[in-house]
């Protein structure tokens, strides 16, 4: 009973901020779980400049996990990443959207390819020509 | 009869009034290159609810469908007098070669490997030659050496070698050996359970401002993913589909297809109009 309700939980623990712009998640056992965020990029005056661009990566947590992956869109583009070895120290490859604004507004989703709880970490970044600009986890719209 | 029948017509009218309209469902076909990340985008637009709306949707992997999708294995032949190679032959998976050649009495070798196949399928590969010396009539001289006919295996990157005999046969004229011929028949079926477990696995995500859900297929077969069913409050979606791909490479291309439908806040039909946002 209590190991049934801990497993239930699991997913409801997604969405713990780790540190500056990393993020911990949870997708539940369902295979069409999904996680969904919104970030928001912008000047934050500390002299990098207005930001152009959203950096992004993946790394599955859970060892012997279903491939896990990370999209990050933008106004009209759209990049995908995926971590397919859960519990090593890999990451996904950085993936780098950069929208047609300045300072825009980008939506993260995380799924994978099957069921089974996934436990993972993603790390974004609002970037500028000189370096990091300010970035903002804005919403957390869906977490399953 | 004639008011049965009147009657009978309007009771139809009467239940299929009652009855929801059957919701349209659309097609589209699409691909993916090779490229790691290769992602195309689609937005659809459902309009006519006044209020909330549905979309359904599923997707398909086309991409190892047919055999002919799959690059095969390859078994190699050379055949060597001493030290020169003399002829050459290649048998894909589940086909044959043949070669006719100009010889002598004396001893072959036949060199078999399994160079240049598909990289990704290391199961052994099961064959049988066939090999007959003949006189400049074409009649069949006399022959020596391993069992024609006699099913063989060779494991993947291993090379095998056989050697056979050409000499005279005294029954017929002229009785020496003018020409070798060889087949190869490569008894390996391509294994497509292998083969799908190597490749990337197609994803796909619909989107709306509020909600979004991912669903995947596998190829080999002709098996929708399952189907996922995704709210909006103004009937915006976007629709990703892309791979679970680590790095390039020719496996990553995909052929897919999808089918989605726009439902209306009672479950009703509604219009929905995808366009390309994205094409990768």
């Amino acid at each position: 009973m209590i190991k049934k309700l801990l497993f239930n939980m699991v997913p409801l623990l997604c969405s713990l901020p780790l540190m500056a712009h990393d993020l911990v998640g949870v997708l539940g056992p369902d295979g069409s779980s999904t996680d969904y965020f919104q970030v928001d990029c912008s000047n934050d005056q500390s002299g990098s400049g207005d930001s152009d661009r959203l950096e992004a990566s993946i790394i599955g947590r859970t060892s012997k996990s279903p491939a896990i992956s990370l999209q990050a869109r933008g106004n009209d583009i759209l990049s995908n990443t995926s971590d397919n070895i859960g519990g090593d120290k890999n990451a996904s490859r950085t993936i780098v959207v950069a929208d047609r604004v300045t300072n825009g507004r980008y939506f993260l989703t995380v799924n994978k390819v099957s069921s089974g709880i996934t436990k993972y970490e993603i790390k974004y970044h609002c970037m500028g020509p000189r370096g990091h600009t300010g970035t903002q986890l804005s919403s957390v719209i869906q977490n399953q | 009869m004639r008011f049965i029948k009147k009657s009978r017509y309007l009771l139809v009218l009467i239940f299929n009034a009652y009855l929801p309209s059957s919701i349209a469902v659309d097609f589209n076909k699409g691909s993916l290159g090779e490229s790691v990340g290769a992602s195309d985008l689609y937005r659809l637009v459902c309009s006519g609810s006044a209020g909330d709306y549905d979309v359904d949707f599923k997707v398909i992997d086309n991409s190892a469908s047919f055999l002919n999708d799959i690059p095969p294995q390859n078994l190699n032949v050379r055949i060597l007098k001493g030290a020169t190679e003399i002829g050459r032959l290649k048998a894909e998976s589940s086909s044959v070669d043949e070669i006719l050649i100009p010889a002598v009495n004396g001893s072959y070798s036949l060199l078999v490997d399994t160079l240049g196949g598909n990289s990704f399928l290391n199961n052994p590969q099961i064959f049988t030659f066939d090999y007959q010396c003949r006189n400049s009539g074409g009649k069949e001289t006399r022959s020596s050496g391993f069992t024609k006919g006699q099913v063989k295996k060779i494991v993947d990157g291993k090379v095998l070698k056989y050697t056979l005999q050409c000499n005279d046969n005294k029954s017929i004229s002229p009785s020496s050996t003018q020409y070798l011929y060889v087949k190869i028949i490569n008894q390996t079926e391509l294994r497509i359970k292998d083969w799908v477990g190597r490749l990337p696995i197609l994803t796909s995500q619909v989107t709306s401002s509020q909600m979004s859900l991912n669903t995947s297929d596998l190829a080999g077969d002709s098996l929708y993913s399952n189907k996922v069913n995704v709210k909006s409050n103004d009937g915006l979606y976007y629709i990703s589909v892309n791979n679970s791909a680590v790095s390039d490479g020719f496996v990553n291309a995909k052929k897919y297809s999808f089918s989605y439908s726009c439902a209306g806040v009672a479950g009703e039909n509604v219009q929905g109009v995808l366009s390309v946002v994205q094409d990768q």
